[in-house]
């Protein structure tokens, strides 16, 4: 991430024509500027039970600003913890990931039987400007293959507290 | 900062760009700059005089353009004497060190937005603080009480007041 630019008068010599410099500082002021805190509620944790296939945990609907610059990620902070079935004796371990539109953010890992507070990310495609879209929160469970009662593993995920609410943002990915 | 208006007309068809309007242009990026955020502060405890652990910690995320935090809250004591909150920013990950602004009250009650309970921090130097620039990174946002006699009932509560911001002063 660049740093921000301060844009001063004195680069801008008086009645001189602006350099391409002050162009550049203020194409990066304008990206740093287009940074969106998003406060997002948190929601009950949502529990599934899962395999070692992605499935949703829960969705929610969110609107993209329109001046979204390219490169642009949504931010959001979720809880996760993992549980196994009562018949197993190995720790599973999950892993979640957030979907914006049919695109994919990177999967976290997540650990069992522990309260994990994990920022998730998803890239913005600049195709979903301006336009309301789903926001999946997905998980799976890659080492849970035993599919019988038993050897079931859940996964719970949900927004922490309010204390993380100010984390959830549209910004520059780091 | 006032917005300012830059109309069509200030760009005269097949002439230079002038002082003058890059000038506004970054104007209105500054006031443009002005982002609300939902801190959930909601803390209360009986204070002693003097400041001990955090009694509330809020993450969030400072934008790469901000230079100062405003942030607006009711604090009351539920007996005579004065409240004193804290509102400290550090960085998250790593921090040189810390920056904090204090609000007092003498109000008995929350009462309304605007009365006696309503108090605005604005903590500025955002972008060095003990050599750290929190601008572009997550924070922890710390709020601390205490009272002027001590034993005291303090409160401050942000749940019903307009969001704090983020600005570029």
């Amino acid at each position: 991430m660049s740093a921000w630019t301060d844009l001063g008068d004195a680069l801008i010599a008086e009645d001189a024509l602006p350099t391409a410099g002050v162009f550049f500082a203020l194409r990066d002021r304008d990206k740093a500027n287009a940074t969106k805190p998003l406060p997002w509620p948190h929601g009950t944790a949502q529990g599934n039970t899962l395999q070692a296939t992605w499935a949703s945990l829960a969705t929610s609907k969110i609107f993209i600003p329109a001046d979204v610059p390219g490169g642009y990620h949504l931010f959001l902070p979720v809880l996760c913890n993992v549980q196994m079935g009562a018949s197993q004796t190995e720790a599973n371990y999950g892993e979640v990931r957030l979907e914006l539109g049919a695109t994919e953010g990177e999967a976290q890992y997540c650990d069992w039987d522990v309260d994990d507070v994990l920022v998730l990310s998803v890239e913005v495609e600049t195709s979903l400007r301006g336009t309301a879209q789903t926001l999946t929160l997905a998980g799976q469970v890659p080492d849970n293959l035993g599919a019988g009662v038993g050897y079931k593993t859940t996964l719970y995920a949900g927004g922490p507290s309010d204390a993380y609410s100010a984390l959830h943002s549209i910004r520059r990915a780091p | 900062m006032a917005w300012t208006d830059v109309p069509d007309t200030d760009i005269d068809s097949g002439s230079p760009l002038k002082t003058g309007l890059m000038t506004d242009l970054r104007d209105n990026d500054i006031a443009n700059a002005s982002k609300p955020v939902y801190l959930a502060i909601d803390t209360n405890k009986t204070a002693t005089t003097s400041y001990g652990a955090a009694d509330q910690t809020i993450y969030a995320y400072c934008p790469e353009d901000a230079s100062q935090l405003v942030c607006r809250f009711a604090l009351w004591t539920a007996s005579s004497g004065t409240a004193t909150a804290k509102v400290l920013i550090k960085k998250t990950t790593g921090p040189a060190g810390s920056t904090y602004q204090e609000a007092t009250s003498t109000a008995t009650a929350k009462g309304a937005v605007g009365g006696s309970a309503d108090k605005t921090v604005t903590i500025t130097g955002l972008d060095n603080v003990s050599g750290d620039d929190l601008r572009g990174q997550a924070v922890t946002i710390e709020i601390y009480l205490k009272h002027s006699a001590g034993g005291q009932r303090v409160d401050a509560e942000a749940t019903s007041w307009e969001p704090a911001r983020w600005e570029n002063a």
